[in-house]
C-alpha cells in the first residue's frame, strides 16, 4: 500500500516535470524576448537593415564583411543583414512596405518595383549629382556620385518618378566560355579564337572529331536566350550607321518611331539592305554548331550540358562565372565575342568596330525606404558600399564585376570587364512593338532553323510592316500620352510647396519643378513631334508612303 | 509688483492681473494650437495626395474645409479638393474640376497666391476638355494678369503646345514665335530653361538649325533642371553644327565638352572617333559642311 502511494506520488511529479519544463523554457523566452535589442536601437547604436536575395554562399560574406569595414568607421551604427529566398522576397518586401516596417535598405527586383519607387524609396537625385564622400583621397573626390558608376545609374532612373531612387552593387557582361582541356585535345592547342572567322573554323574542327570519334560532342551549347545575345553583338558592329541615318533628332538615339519613319522614308529596307541581311545571316551561320534542338532548350540546361563536358563552348553572362568555376571539372577560360573583322570575306564590308558595353546596366540596385528611422545613415552605407575601395573588393569577394569606374578585378575576371568604347548597342529595326515583335518573332525562328530563307523572312518582315508598324506607332504615342498624366500629378503637389511652403520649401519645390516640366516637355514635344511627322511621312509619294496615307 | 488691497484686505490688482494674464496665454494657446491643427492637417492631406492615397487625401481635405474657422484654410481645402478630382489616377476629371476651381476664383480674394495656380488649371482644365479656344483665352489671362509668375511661363509653354496640336508647320512656327517672345521678355526668368527646350525641339523640326542650337545652348547656360539631359544637350549641339552647319570647331567643343562633362555617356566613343576625324578635317583645311 505504502509502495503504491510512493508510486502514485511519483507519477504525480513526473507529470508536472513537463509544465515545469514548460515554464522554464517560457521564462527564458521571455527573459530572451526581453533582453534582445530589437527595433531601431542596439545597445544605444542606431539600427539599419539591408535586405536582399542574394543566398548564393560568397554574397551574404561579401556584405558582412562591408558590414564589419563600415561599423569599424562608424561604431554608433549597427547593419543587420536579412537573406530572404527569391520565392518569397517578393512577398516579404511587399508586405513590409504596405505595413511600413520595411528594413532600411531593400534590393530593388522581385516585386512590383515600378510601383512601389514613388511611394515607399527616398529620391536619391539630389544626393547623386554630388560627390561620394567614401571617396575622399581617390580619383572621384570631386565627381558627382552617379558619374562614378560604369554606366551613370542609365537603369536606375524612374522616368515615371522623374527620380532615381537606387544605386547599383555590381555590373554584368556577357562572354563565351570554353572548356580548354576540350580545346587541347581536339586542336592541340588551348588559344581561345580571335575573330568570328577563327571560331567558325573551332566549330568545324569539334564537330568533324566528334563524328570520327564517334562523341557526343557540340561546339557550341545554347538556347533560345544565347541567340538573343549573339544576335545584338552582331548587330551592334555590322549595322552601327543606321543610328545616324535614322536618327532624327541628332542625339543618336533612335527612338522606334524613328525607325519606323525611317522605314517609310526608304532609308531603311529589309529586302535590300545587304547589311541588315549580314546582320541575320551571321546569326544563323553561327546557330548551325549550336546544340540540335537548341530552341526548346532553357538557358540553365545549356548550363549542365557545358559543363558537363557535352559542348566544348557557351555563351553566358559573369554571374554565371563562379558557378561554372566551381562545379567544372575542367580547365575553363573566357573570351570575348569574337567579331567578324575588316578583312572578313563575307562581313568585313560591313564592319564598323565593335559594340560599346557602356549601356550594360549595373545591377544589385538598392533603395533606401521612406520608413527608415535613419535614412541619412542607410543612405550613407550605400554610398560606403558603392565608394571605389569598398565596391571594388565586395565584388572580388563574390566574383563579379565592380559597378564603379577605375576598378580592379582578378585576373579570372578580367575578361568579363566592360568595353567602355564601340558602337551603341545594336537595336532590331523591325521591332517598333508588341505588333510588329510577333510578326518579326514567328518569322525569325523558322528562318534561323533553316526552314526559310533570307528572302522569305524579310518579305515576311515587310509585307507587314507598314501596317503592323503604324499600329505600333499609335500605340506608343497612346502611352506617351497616358505617361504625361502621373507626370502633371506629380507637378500638381509640388506646386503647392511653391505657392504655401515656407522658404526653404519653396526654394526645393521651384527647384524640382522645372525638373518636371523639362521631362513633361520631352515626352510631350516627342508626342507632337512625332504625330506630325507621321503625317508628313503619309505625304512622301513613294509606295510605302502612299500605303501609310490610306491607313491613316 | 502691485499690491492694491480691498476693504477685507484682498489683493485685487493681483487677482485681476494674474486673471488677464490666464487667458491671454489661453487665447494665444488655443489660437496658435488650432492654426497649427490645420496646418498640420493640411500637410498631412497633401502627403497623401503626393503619395496617390487619393480617397484619404480627399476625406482629410473635406474635414478640413467642414472644422477650419479661417476662411483661408476653407480656401485651401477647397483647392486639395479641387486638386483631387482634376489629377487623381484613375478618375481624373478636368470637367468637374473646372467648375470648381471656377467657384473658388470667385471667392479667392485679388492679390492671393493661389490666383495664378487657379487661372492656370482652368486653362488646363480646357485643355484636357480640348476646348482649345477656351484654354488660350485662359492661360493668355494668367500672362496678362500675373506676367511675372512661374504661372506665366507654364501658361506660354501651354500656348505653345495649344498651337502645336494644329499639326502643321505654320503652327509649329507659331509656338514657336509665341516662345520666343516670351524669351526676348524675361531672358532671365528662372523657368527659361524649359522654354528654350521646347523652341530647340521645335526649330529642329522646322529644319531651322541656327536657330536650335542657339536655344539649345541657352538652354544648357541657363541651367539644365534634369541632368539626364545634359549628354543629349551637348552631342546635339555637336551634331548638329558638324552636319547641319559646318562649324568643326563649336562640334569638337561640344563633343570634347560630353566626354568631360559627363564620363560615364554611352556617346563618348562616337564623340572620340568624331573628334579625330573633324580634327584632321580642320588641319587640312576641309572645313565644308554637310
Amino acid at each position: 500500500m505504502a509502495e503504491q502511494a510512493a508510486n502514485s506520488k511519483k507519477a504525480a511529479f513526473a507529470s508536472y516535470i513537463g509544465l515545469v519544463l514548460l515554464a522554464i523554457v517560457y521564462a527564458a523566452a521571455t527573459y530572451r524576448m526581453m533582453t534582445v535589442p530589437k527595433g531601431d536601437e542596439y545597445f544605444g547604436r542606431k539600427v539599419i537593415r539591408i535586405v536582399h536575395w542574394q543566398l548564393e554562399s560568397g554574397y551574404r560574406g561579401a556584405i558582412a564583411w562591408v558590414i564589419s569595414e563600415y561599423e569599424k568607421l562608424h561604431p554608433g551604427v549597427k547593419v543587420i543583414q536579412l537573406g530572404v529566398h527569391e520565392k518569397a522576397y517578393g512577398q516579404y518586401v511587399q508586405t513590409q512596405l504596405i505595413g511600413q516596417t520595411a528594413p532600411d535598405l531593400i534590393e530593388l527586383g522581385m516585386f512590383d518595383v515600378k510601383k512601389a519607387l514613388g511611394r515607399y524609396f527616398v529620391p536619391l537625385s539630389q544626393h547623386l549629382f554630388k560627390p561620394n564622400p567614401h571617396n575622399e583621397g581617390t580619383e572621384f573626390e570631386d565627381t558627382p556620385w552617379i558619374y562614378t558608376f560604369t554606366d551613370g545609374l542609365r537603369y536606375a532612373y524612374s522616368p515615371e518618378n522623374l527620380e532615381y531612387f537606387s544605386a547599383g552593387l555590381s555590373m554584368f557582361t556577357v562572354r563565351m566560355f570554353y572548356n580548354k582541356d576540350m580545346f587541347r585535345r581536339i586542336l592541340g592547342h588551348n588559344r581561345a579564337p580571335q575573330n568570328y572567322r577563327e571560331l567558325i573554323n573551332v566549330c568545324e574542327k569539334i564537330t568533324r572529331y566528334a563524328e570520327e570519334h564517334d562523341v557526343a560532342i557540340i561546339p557550341i551549347s545554347s538556347s533560345k536566350y544565347q541567340v538573343n545575345i549573339l544576335t545584338s553583338r552582331f548587330r551592334s558592329c555590322l549595322t552601327a550607321d543606321y543610328l545616324e541615318k535614322l536618327d532624327m533628332n541628332f542625339d543618336l538615339l533612335v527612338s522606334p518611331y524613328e525607325r519606323y519613319l525611317g522605314h517609310i522614308h526608304g532609308k531603311l529596307n529589309f529586302k535590300t539592305d545587304r547589311q541588315l541581311e549580314a546582320a541575320e545571316e551571321i546569326t544563323k551561320e553561327i546557330s548551325r554548331h549550336f546544340t540540335p534542338g537548341f530552341m526548346a532548350m532553357g538557358r540553365m540546361e545549356a548550363g549542365f550540358s557545358f559543363v558537363q563536358q557535352k559542348a566544348a563552348m557557351i555563351t553566358s553572362g559573369s554571374w554565371d562565372a563562379m558557378s561554372y568555376r566551381t562545379q567544372a571539372q575542367f580547365d575553363m577560360g573566357v573570351f570575348d565575342f569574337p567579331l567578324p573583322n575588316e578583312i572578313d570575306p563575307d562581313y568585313g564590308s560591313y564592319f564598323d568596330g565593335k559594340g560599346s558595353e557602356s549601356q550594360a546596366g549595373t545591377g544589385g540596385l538598392y533603395g533606401v525606404t521612406r520608413f527608415s528611422k535613419y535614412p541619412d545613415v542607410a543612405l550613407d552605407f550605400l554610398r560606403f558600399l558603392t565608394s571605389k575601395r569598398i565596391n571594388q573588393e565586395f565584388n572580388r569577394r563574390i566574383q563579379w564585376l565592380p559597378a564603379i569606374r577605375n576598378t580592379e578585378v582578378d585576373d579570372f575576371m578580367k575578361p568579363f570587364l566592360p568595353h567602355m568604347d564601340g558602337f551603341p548597342a545594336g537595336d532590331r529595326y523591325e521591332i517598333i512593338g508588341s505588333h510588329t515583335r510577333r510578326n518579326q518573332e514567328q518569322a525569325f525562328w523558322p528562318y534561323i532553323s533553316d526552314r526559310i530563307d533570307y528572302a522569305e523572312y524579310a518579305a515576311k518582315i515587310e509585307d507587314r510592316f507598314v501596317k503592323d508598324g503604324l499600329k505600333d506607332y499609335l500605340m506608343g504615342l497612346e502611352a506617351m500620352g497616358h505617361g504625361i498624366q502621373p507626370q502633371e500629378h506629380i507637378r500638381s503637389g509640388l506646386k503647392v510647396d511653391v505657392i504655401f511652403g515656407d522658404d526653404e520649401h519653396k526654394r526645393k519645390g521651384l527647384e524640382k519643378l522645372s525638373y518636371i516640366w523639362e521631362s513633361m516637355n520631352a515626352l510631350f514635344l516627342e508626342k507632337t513631334i512625332m504625330e506630325y511627322e507621321l503625317e508628313r511621312a503619309a505625304e512622301l509619294g513613294n509606295d510605302r508612303a502612299e500605303a501609310l496615307k490610306e491607313l491613316l | 509688483m502691485i499690491h492694491i488691497l480691498n476693504r477685507k484686505g484682498v489683493d485685487m490688482k493681483i487677482i485681476n492681473f494674474s486673471r488677464l494674464v490666464v487667458y491671454l496665454t489661453l487665447t494665444v494657446v488655443l489660437a496658435v494650437s488650432a492654426s497649427c491643427s490645420a496646418g498640420t492637417v493640411l500637410d498631412e492631406a497633401w502627403q497623401e495626395y503626393r503619395l496617390q492615397n487619393f480617397s484619404k487625401a480627399r476625406r482629410i481635405f473635406q474635414k478640413l474645409l467642414k472644422d477650419a474657422s479661417s476662411e483661408d484654410d476653407k480656401i485651401r481645402a477647397r483647392f486639395g479638393i479641387a486638386s483631387v478630382v482634376h489629377y487623381q489616377l484613375p478618375g481624373r476629371n478636368p470637367g468637374k474640376a473646372l467648375s470648381l476651381y471656377e467657384e473658388l476664383l470667385e471667392s479667392v480674394p485679388a492679390g492671393h497666391a493661389l490666383r495664378p495656380a487657379l487661372l492656370y488649371r482652368i486653362g488646363e482644365c480646357h485643355y484636357s476638355k480640348t476646348d482649345m479656344d477656351a484654354a488660350l483665352k485662359s492661360f493668355e489671362r494668367v500672362r496678362t494678369e500675373h506676367p511675372d509668375s512661374i504661372e506665366a511661363r507654364e501658361a506660354t509653354l501651354r500656348i505653345a503646345y495649344v498651337h502645336m496640336a494644329g499639326g502643321k508647320k505654320e503652327n509649329f512656327r507659331k509656338a514657336a514665335d509665341v516662345l520666343e517672345k516670351d524669351l526676348e521678355a524675361r531672358p532671365d526668368h528662372r523657368f527659361v530653361g524649359c522654354l528654350h527646350q521646347a523652341c530647340a525641339y521645335l526649330l529642329i523640326t522646322l529644319e531651322d538649325y541656327e536657330g536650335a542650337r542657339s536655344h539649345l545652348i541657352k538652354w544648357y547656360e541657363k541651367g539644365i533642371a534634369n541632368f539626364n539631359n545634359e549628354g543629349n544637350i551637348l552631342y546635339m549641339v555637336a551634331n548638329i553644327s558638324e552636319t547641319k552647319l559646318g562649324d568643326l570647331k563649336t562640334a569638337v567643343e561640344y563633343y570634347e565638352k560630353l566626354a568631360k562633362k559627363s564620363p560615364s555617356d554611352y556617346r563618348n566613343y562616337m564623340c572620340e572617333i568624331k573628334v579625330k576625324k573633324l580634327r584632321e578635317r580642320i588641319d587640312s583645311g576641309r572645313t565644308g559642311g554637310e
